[in-house]
């Protein structure tokens, strides 16, 4: 890994004699030359039979027989044995002498479409809530052609439903046609920056392409639905690439605060330096004023969208880059003060309609590490049996890809190849923990941001040796097991809770009748937040949810008092306006059920329900029941004024 | 290396910027619509722009390019919004004026990187630095000089 480069080596341009950086004739040239050999082909061919299996597997899946398990208890076994297919193969590809950049690329790809791409091609429609209420947001936007910062969270950094309205307006395609795909074109996209940072840290081939590799099996998380977060992180990708490529900087003797942080650094260049090979050692002009500028003027405006699309993101580079910063790893010292001033004026300008309400809770929990990680990991950990496992998968899956990147880390020290950028990098999100719980989700959002810098430590563990360890027979098996062994994980943990993330057509038609029957200001009520709503008209109702009421703690989840329960729901929805909706469905009663509830408790529920004397059954179908309060002389009179 | 017609990547980002214009003008329901319009915001003016900075990286470029459109997409569409005129007719103008007004930047870099060379190839000798004296006769002709010089 280089750490040698400096703020005047901002750019390469192609110098007369060398071959430093192709155009794309060049580029496309590189990888046809790179293809030929007997492993690439017959990884290509193993390539496309998986993926023909994997096509043809599809039609077998059945999403009714899925239990708590998740997705991989109705995956069919021939799926299986073709993502293992891909994987041996690309362990083949990187143990050949001339590593075969296209080739990995067919195989990355295809991993990433199989991988990804199951639920958009076996479910009839968007998955998961939040999909839904996102949407939404896209449809208010597009409606009310304005962005009311008074509604929520979400119209104070609107970037992202900005750009999803406007694309959505423009083409004529419908957000919920293309929120499905969404995680296939994410993860796409975050080829690219991914790509660039790992080039950046090594010249060695097989740590970039197995690093890549293991970043999109390690990917539980899920964040790359259609949300801001997902557009962001590409950013926030973006935003490191180039820093590590243009602004990265060997450490000098400083002062002050600098001083004492370079002196670890210090220490550890010895077993840096060595690592300084290759890719970095190419002829670098000195760039002129105006691409100084303009790539200045990228990475201003890359900072700017993320600040105003997402309330995390911008904390995420912030403390990154002032690590790099104080650690004498970055040219552009006031970086980190930049984007303070452009978090802060968001803040304090854009988004103040919502820190007017929310600063207390928000602040709140800075500094409380211990509160925070409790709130996601402890909050998390109950259910049924089944779900109790996919939660210790997921548990045992962070551990274990934290695990292989601190061995991986200690492996590339004592070998030389150990880069203190990238450990900074990889370590900094955690500092994530001390501002907020993050509504519980602060340990997975440090691992998703720490994960392309773990990805390169846990690749090193295997590949920082000699050459010839690199290549041999043990390695590359020792590589397919690891890598196996996260993609089921990745299968277990990602679509752990796919039984309630999954909706089906009938759920949707209720959720529309209720969202298109009732009239501005009425309350939309359900038993949990898993079902897809708050797809239309977003800011002309009352949302609430059951589980959130303070009621419902003192139910007991074995024997629950549903006529308790029937008269909240028939005291909520009498305000304000008497028509409100209730509405029951199957994905809601999978989460019951995950979380621990009696089974068949939202049936006893629902048919409490149907015998009550003030309400009624609005809307009916095999997945779903919306209920709404009786009319009465009383509440017509009230309706009418 | 360059491409073998420089002037090949203005035209064809030319062309279909234009052919995204006409799809949303001219042909609205067409199938292409989506493809052309979409294509375009996510590639079309970030590519336009990255493009006049010669970074030389074909990844590099690219992905600075997917950010770049993203960015200015956001940048127009938030502005719209929060400006309470939603125009997208509008601001898919402002997007091909960027790109249109980028590829013709970097159409006249082109050109004038041309001139220099063209330049040189009418000059019957090329110019040599003072250092690389490694000819015969021109070491002959620095004796000469150097002998005179002494003389005098």
């Amino acid at each position: 890994v280089s750490e040698s480069a400096t703020s005047n080596d901002l750019l390469v341009r192609p110098v007369k004699g060398a071959s430093v950086r192709p155009g794309f004739l060049a580029w496309a040239w590189d990888l046809a030359a790179a293809t030929p050999g007997l492993p690439s082909i017959a990884g290509l061919l193993v390539v496309v039979a998986a993926v023909s299996v994997w096509a043809v597997s599809l039609s077998t899946i059945d999403l009714n027989a899925m239990n708590d398990f998740g997705l991989i208890s109705v995956l069919p076994h021939m799926m299986l044995v073709a993502f293992v297919a891909v994987i041996a193969s690309f362990c083949i590809c990187l143990q050949s002498r001339r590593v075969a950049a296209p080739v990995l690329l067919v195989h990355l790809v295809a991993l990433i479409v199989m991988l990804y791409g199951i639920p958009p091609l076996i479910e009839e429609v968007p998955r998961f809530a939040v999909t839904w209420r996102h949407i939404g947001v896209t449809e208010a936007i597009v409606r009310t052609q304005e962005v009311d910062p008074t509604i929520d969270a979400y119209f104070n950094w609107p970037g992202f439903f900005t750009l999803s309205a406007f694309a959505g307006d423009i083409s004529g395609v419908d957000p919920a046609a293309l929120a499905p795909w969404t995680p296939v074109f994410f993860s796409l996209l975050y080829l690219g920056p991914l790509f660039v940072l790992l080039r950046e840290a090594t010249d060695d081939r097989r740590v970039i392409w197995l690093a890549m590799l293991i970043f999109y099996v390690a990917n539980w998380i899920g964040q790359d639905y259609f949300s801001p977060q997902g557009l962001e992180y590409f950013l926030y990708l973006v935003a490191l690439a180039m820093i590590v490529r243009w602004f990265r900087k060997t450490p000098e003797p400083g002062a002050g605060v600098q001083r004492t942080a370079s002196r670890l650094a210090r220490r550890l260049r010895p077993a840096i330096e060595r690592e300084s090979e290759g890719r970095h050692g190419r002829t670098r002009v000195r760039p002129s004023p105006a691409q100084s500028a303009g790539v200045m003027a990228i990475l201003i405006a890359v900072l700017a969208t993320i600040v105003a699309s997402h309330q995390l993101t911008p904390f995420a580079v912030l403390i990154a880059v002032t690590a790099l910063v104080v650690f004498k790893r970055c040219s552009a010292t006031r970086l980190p003060l930049m984007i303070a001033v452009l978090i802060g004026t968001w803040s304090a300008f854009m988004a103040v309609a919502y820190f007017k309400g929310h600063l207390a809770s928000l602040t709140s929990n800075v500094g409380a590490v211990e509160q925070n990680v409790q709130t996601s990991v402890g909050g998390r950990l109950h259910g049924s049996p089944d779900h109790l496992l996919v939660l210790y998968a997921r548990l045992a899956m962070t551990a274990a890809v934290w695990g292989l990147a601190f061995l991986g880390a200690i492996r590339a020290y004592r070998h030389h190849r150990f880069s203190f950028t990238y450990a900074l990098l990889a370590c900094s999100p955690f500092a994530l923990m001390a501002l907020q719980p993050y509504g519980g989700e602060i340990l997975l959002r440090t691992y998703l941001f720490s994960l392309p810098f773990i990805a390169l430590f846990a690749a090193l563990l295997f590949y920082a040796g000699r050459a010839a360890a690199s290549r041999s027979w043990i390695t590359t098996a020792l590589v397919g097991v690891a890598t196996s062994t996260l993609m089921v994980g990745f299968l277990v943990t990602r679509y752990g809770n796919e039984r309630m993330d999954y909706f089906t057509p009938q759920e949707l038609s209720a959720v529309r009748y209720a969202t298109k029957t009732a009239r501005p200001g009425s309350v939309l009520l359900a038993t949990t937040s898993s079902l897809p709503w708050k797809l239309e008209r977003y800011e002309q109702f009352h949302y609430k949810v059951l589980s959130d009421s303070p009621g419902w703690s003192r139910i007991d989840p074995v024997r629950p008092d549903v006529n308790a329960l029937v008269r909240e729901v028939e005291v909520t929805l009498r305000h304000p306006a008497q028509d409100g909706y209730f509405l029951i469905t199957r994905s809601q009663e999978a989460q019951l059920e995950m979380e621990g509830w009696a089974p068949r408790f939202l049936a006893q529920f629902k048919l409490a329900l149907a015998s009550s004397r003030n309400l009624r059954v609005a809307y009916t179908n095999r997945d779903a029941s919306v209920f709404t309060p009786k009319t009465t002389p009383a509440s017509r009179r009230r309706l009418a004024q | 290396m360059s491409l073998p017609v420089p002037l090949l990547w203005p035209m064809a980002s030319s062309v279909w910027t234009l052919g995204a214009g006409f799809a949303v003008l001219v042909t609205p329901g067409s199938p292409l619509r989506p493809l052309l319009l979409l294509s375009f915001l996510l590639v079309g003016p970030g590519l336009a722009l990255v493009r006049l900075l010669r970074i030389g990286d074909f990844v590099m470029e690219l992905t600075l390019a997917l950010a770049l459109g993203i960015v200015l997409a956001t940048l127009v569409s938030g502005t719209m919004a929060y400006s309470g005129h939603w125009l997208p007719m509008l601001a898919l103008a402002v997007l091909m004026c960027i790109t249109l007004a980028a590829n013709s930047v970097e159409a006249l870099m082109v050109k004038a990187a041309r001139q220099p060379e063209q330049g040189t190839t009418t000059l019957s000798v090329p110019p040599e630095p003072a250092s690389s004296v490694s000819d015969p006769i021109d070491e002959q002709i620095a004796s000469l000089l150097e002998s005179v010089s002494s003389n005098r």
